[in-house]
């Protein structure tokens, strides 16, 4: 059985053949109404596979978009925090170090 | 000394069985209180503040582009009459138009495009990385020393410091996989909602295109109505203004172009995006692909944001 995942990509693999024809091929304009409605049909079907509504409008991606840029801007910022904590610590750690060279 | 972190290492190591000395505790404790008394900034502060910082310049780059479209609209004919009949200048009003609000919705998605893949850039940061590796063997050196010198000044046994190097090492590479991870499925999400829209894009060009196309020829009327039937066609003002006119038009054509090439630019776009989720091993290569078609994203906001 198929996962929702290799759907994806199948029915993607099959987007992208007609995507190709439709941007490549002279086509007849009936050649090209049915190539789009293949598309259409194969689209919903992707759609379907992916958990995502059918006809998503461009706000929609932007707003996905944005949301996933804020998450990878965590991402950046909590690695530069962590490099700068350890670089902070290790400057601490030297002067303990000579606290305890004192004590010692 | 604080005592309770001294009996929860304490209760840990008991917990897990571990040979460790009593003796090794103290210098361990004092270590993380070193680790957790530089928190630094408050990440929830920047991320908010950064957030507000992108819904503002959001802001600001919207008005931007909708006040360069609307010069563009009216300016150039315009102004060019208001020249060439020495009469007030007068702005028109802004035509409403589905076609138009598809343009800027397309505009807005574009913007939301170039802005996640440069995030993307960014989050894999090879630099950023190198920095952290290298601020994590320093701190290994340093803590080392710190546990050397604790140890003996409550005369406890020294331990191996090469164990610390690996903890601490190991600790920041477990935290830099689990930032891989999470880049990756934030990718991974993101790329069935480009992929999506993709058919959007192919079902609005038809649209977009006659429309474009259609807007050039009546802006050509309008010109040639203004410029043809109430100027001197001899004068040196009219041919300055003709110069004018064919350039504006020419730029006008050249964004006209890009933008009826949009389905093809935003599927290489797609395609690397693909390519990078499916091929985690070349994920470096991935980035730097998508890195390239940046450009052409860059030039295909610039031509919308002209229109």
């Amino acid at each position: 059985m198929s996962t929702n995942k290799q759907a994806m990509s199948k029915i993607r693999k099959a987007i992208n053949v007609l995507q190709d024809i439709l941007f490549t091929d002279e086509l007849s304009e009936i050649q090209r109404k049915r190539v789009k409605f293949s598309l259409s049909l194969l689209y919903d079907a992707y759609n379907d596979a992916a958990d995502l509504p059918h006809n998503s409008s461009y706000a929609d991606a932007a707003g996905a978009l944005k949301a996933a840029s804020n998450r990878l801007k965590a991402i950046k910022e909590e690695r530069e925090q962590l490099a700068n904590n350890l670089a902070k610590a290790g400057k601490i750690s030297g002067v303990v170090n000579g606290v305890l060279g004192l004590l010692g | 000394m604080n005592v309770i972190p001294v009996v929860f290492f304490r209760n840990i190591l008991k917990s897990s069985g571990s040979k460790i000395s009593n003796n090794y505790i103290v210098p361990i404790v004092i270590v993380s209180s070193i680790i957790s008394g530089c928190s630094g900034p408050n990440t929830k502060s920047i991320s908010n503040f950064g957030k507000e910082a992108t819904k503002a310049s959001l802001v600001i780059d919207d008005a931007g582009a909708l006040q360069s479209e609307f010069n563009i609209e009216n300016s150039i004919l315009f102004q060019h009459c208001n020249y060439a009949n020495k009469s007030e200048f007068v702005l028109a009003d802004k035509p409403k138009n589905i076609t138009l609000d598809v343009i800027n919705e397309r505009k807005k998605y574009t913007k939301a495009l170039l802005k996640y893949s440069k995030a993307l850039i960014e989050a894999d940061d090879p630099e950023g990385v190198r920095k952290l590796n290298q601020a994590a063997t320093a701190f290994s050196k340093a803590v080392g020393s710190t546990i050397f010198v604790a140890s003996a000044a409550i005369g406890a046994p020294v331990p191996v410091g090469s164990v610390t190097n690996l903890f601490i090492n190991g600790v920041v590479r477990t935290t830099e996989m689990r930032r891989r991870r999470e880049i990756l499925k934030i990718a991974t999400e993101i790329d069935a909602v480009i992929f999506s829209i993709s058919e959007r894009i192919i079902s609005d060009q038809v649209e977009i295109n006659s429309f474009l196309t259609g807007r050039l020829l009546d802006w050509e009327t309008s010109v040639r109505s203004c410029v043809l039937e109430k100027t001197n066609n001899k004068s040196p003002e009219s041919y300055k203004l003709f110069i004018e006119i064919d350039n504006a038009k020419r730029s006008y054509l050249s964004r006209i172009n890009l933008i009826k090439k949009s389905p093809v630019i935003y599927k290489t776009i797609t395609d690397a995006h693909y390519a990078m989720i499916t091929s985690p091993a070349d994920f470096d290569d991935s980035i730097v692909q998508i890195q390239t078609t940046l450009n052409e994203i860059s030039d295909l906001f610039a031509a919308l944001n002209g229109i």
